[in-house]
């Protein structure tokens, strides 16, 4: 098997005239963690549901753990724990029986799978304690325990950390960590927190209206939204040489209109700002650049909704 | 295929409808031997017609023995609703004439169409339904695997009013008959027949809840139209030949025919082989719908 765990191609879904998920392309290699960012209404349970052979498609493919035929991929869900929106489960049922049933659907052997899984999420505690009496937060563990269960190669949650309080959303975020490390398990995790999604993703896909608009490593990523010095001035090959003698500057890169980017020194702008202008340098403009997660996906989304 | 059923049975057995079904079953089959006894007591008749002359009395206990002994078509009874009590002599009735009335007349319809509105419509309203399928289960499978599991909750229902009502009005008025290899055979056979009828109920409303995916909405139309609409509509029976066509197709006749003490050999098998069309286009075009579906 190649290490292409899952891709899509041009995979399309179609309501009416309005297109959800619109000629996607979408590759998660193995023991990536997949950070999945749109806005609600984006399309992400929708690519999620296509996936996971909910909802049919409309046009295009999806190769799932190197399934591309729909026997095989139905064969290769087997090994995809899922989390498809809000958690649902059977009410009257304690949480020990919910995953019972799905240990049976799902044709798992042995019943210690439950007690792992439970203790992994922290609900050993209350396993005899019907569902319809758990928080959102609770169900939201039961969740992730559900798709957990069997040691799935590839986990699919969407929004898992939705009702979660700051300590749980700590502790799950760590526990997808180590299953990921542990188990080598693919992740793909949907959100709309990017802050979450930061601390844990390797990899991100955007998607807005349907449309994934950028896929990128999470080095891309720091790159792109890394904060620098921007200097606008007249004489760049000079101001560069003086930066590098006085202030010893290697990290920097040189644009066009006369921009210098410094990717240090940034709490030195005063020092660079009067280094230059002591050596007859126009320092047009000066200051500290760069964006935040969120804005760079703003950015991202605007960039599309403005196309 | 079969871990699927056996997680449809143990959702099943876990789910609270079911339970409380169960104990309704128990006491309608309490109820009926208890009736049966009250009725079958020409005192306990005398002693509520005391407003009547001596002579007014013994006219429509006459008249009762009458109308209990002249039941000649299967079809009189598909317009009530509940438990008939049949016996040739209504103050002698015998465990044997008791059997067929205690599969009672929709009264199953009622007990699946909440079954069903329980086991497969709220699992589109409550979600689970994705647990199940985002797995790589075949859609026919897990649909197969639904009236599987609903036939043995209507199996365990059926069994538990019948097989109560039968062990306790056979202690109470005896069997009438000696108890041998043909009377089990009888019995058997009523049994399996109405599991079949029951079973294309089942798959018609499993269509139903397919189409509608609610719980409530699967309730309310299995009920209306299983139970409801039948005991209404039956009294055109034997007006239309039109309508005794049509009329002969659904479970609510069949089931009657099965459950009738007048039916005769070929009445049951036309009804059991309708019942298994019934179950296998309806299966047939419920896989069909669901395979198509997009599951929200």
């Amino acid at each position: 098997m190649n290490d292409i765990v899952l891709r899509t191609h041009n995979l399309s879904k179609k309501y009416g005239n309005q297109f959800a998920v619109n000629n996607v392309n979408m590759t998660i290699k193995k023991g990536q963690i997949y950070g999945f960012i749109g806005q609600n209404g984006a399309g992400k349970t929708t690519l999620i549901r296509l996936i996971t052979g909910l909802i049919h498609k409309t046009s295009g493919e999806i190769e799932l753990l190197g399934a591309s035929t729909e026997n095989e991929i139905n064969k290769a869900r087997t090994m995809v724990g899922s989390l498809v929106e809000t958690p649902a489960f059977y009410g009257n049922m304690t949480a020990r029986e919910n995953l019972e049933v799905s240990r049976l659907v799902r044709n798992i052997a042995g019943k210690e799978c439950i007690d792992e899984v439970l203790s992994l999420v922290g609900l050993k505690d209350v396993e005899k304690k019907k569902v319809k009496n758990f928080s959102l937060g609770m169900k939201q563990r039961l969740g992730i325990a559900n798709a957990l269960l069997g040691n799935p190669t590839f986990l699919i949650l969407d929004e898992p950390i939705n009702g979660l309080d700051p300590v749980s959303i700590v502790e799950i975020r760590e526990l997808l960590k180590k299953v990921n490390r542990e188990k080598e398990v693919t992740i793909l995790i949907s959100s709309h927190i990017l802050g979450e999604l930061s601390e844990l993703a390797t990899h991100y896909g955007i998607i807005n209206n349907g449309k994934l608009i950028e896929e990128l490593s999470a080095e891309q990523l720091r790159e792109n939204c890394r904060q620098y010095v921007q200097i606008q001035a007249n004489d760049v090959k000079k101001a560069v040489v003086l930066l590098e003698r006085e202030l010893a500057i290697k990290d920097y890169t040189v644009h066009s209109d006369n921009i210098i980017k410094v990717f240090s020194h940034l709490d030195s702008v005063g020092k660079i700002n009067s280094l230059l202008n002591s050596n007859g340098i126009e320092v047009e403009k000066i200051g500290i650049k760069g964006q935040k997660l969120e804005d760079y996906f703003i950015n991202a989304i605007g960039g599309a909704n403005h196309e | 295929m079969s871990r699927l059923i056996k997680a449809e049975i143990y959702t099943l057995f876990k789910t609270r409808a079911f339970k409380i079904l169960c104990i309704i079953a128990l006491l309608c089959s309490l109820m009926l031997i208890g009736i049966t006894k009250l009725v079958s007591s020409e005192q306990f008749l005398k002693n509520n017609l005391k407003g009547m002359t001596e002579e007014q009395q013994e006219q429509f206990i006459e008249e009762l023995k009458n109308a209990s002994s002249n039941n000649s078509s299967p079809v009189n009874s598909s317009s009530s609703m509940g438990f008939t009590i049949n016996a040739s002599d209504l103050f002698n009735p015998t465990a044997r004439e008791l059997f067929k009335g205690t599969f009672g007349n929709r009264v199953i319809e009622i007990f699946l169409a909440i079954l069903i509105g329980v086991m497969v419509a709220a699992e589109y309203s409550s979600g689970t339904i994705k647990n199940k399928l985002a797995y790589g289960k075949r859609r026919e499978q897990y649909y197969l695997a639904k009236i599987i599991a609903s036939t043995v909750g209507m199996i365990i229902l059926l069994a538990i009013m019948v097989s109560i009502a039968t062990i306790g009005s056979t202690i109470l008025f005896g069997w009438g008959k000696a108890f041998d290899l043909h009377e089990l055979a009888y019995i058997l056979g009523t049994f399996c027949s109405a599991i079949i009828v029951g079973m294309a109920i089942i798959s018609l409303m499993t269509l139903i809840a397919t189409l509608v995916k609610s719980n409530g909405a699967t309730i309310g139309i299995g009920i209306v139209v299983f139970a409801l609409l039948p005991s209404i509509v039956a009294f055109l029976y034997g007006k239309y030949d039109w309508f005794d066509k049509i009329f002969e197709t659904t479970p609510a006749y069949n089931w009657s025919v099965i459950t009738s003490l007048v039916s005769s050999n070929s009445d049951i098998i036309k009804s059991v082989v309708i019942s298994l069309v019934t179950l296998v286009v309806a299966s047939i075009l419920g896989i069909m719908v669901f395979k198509k579906q997009d599951i929200k």
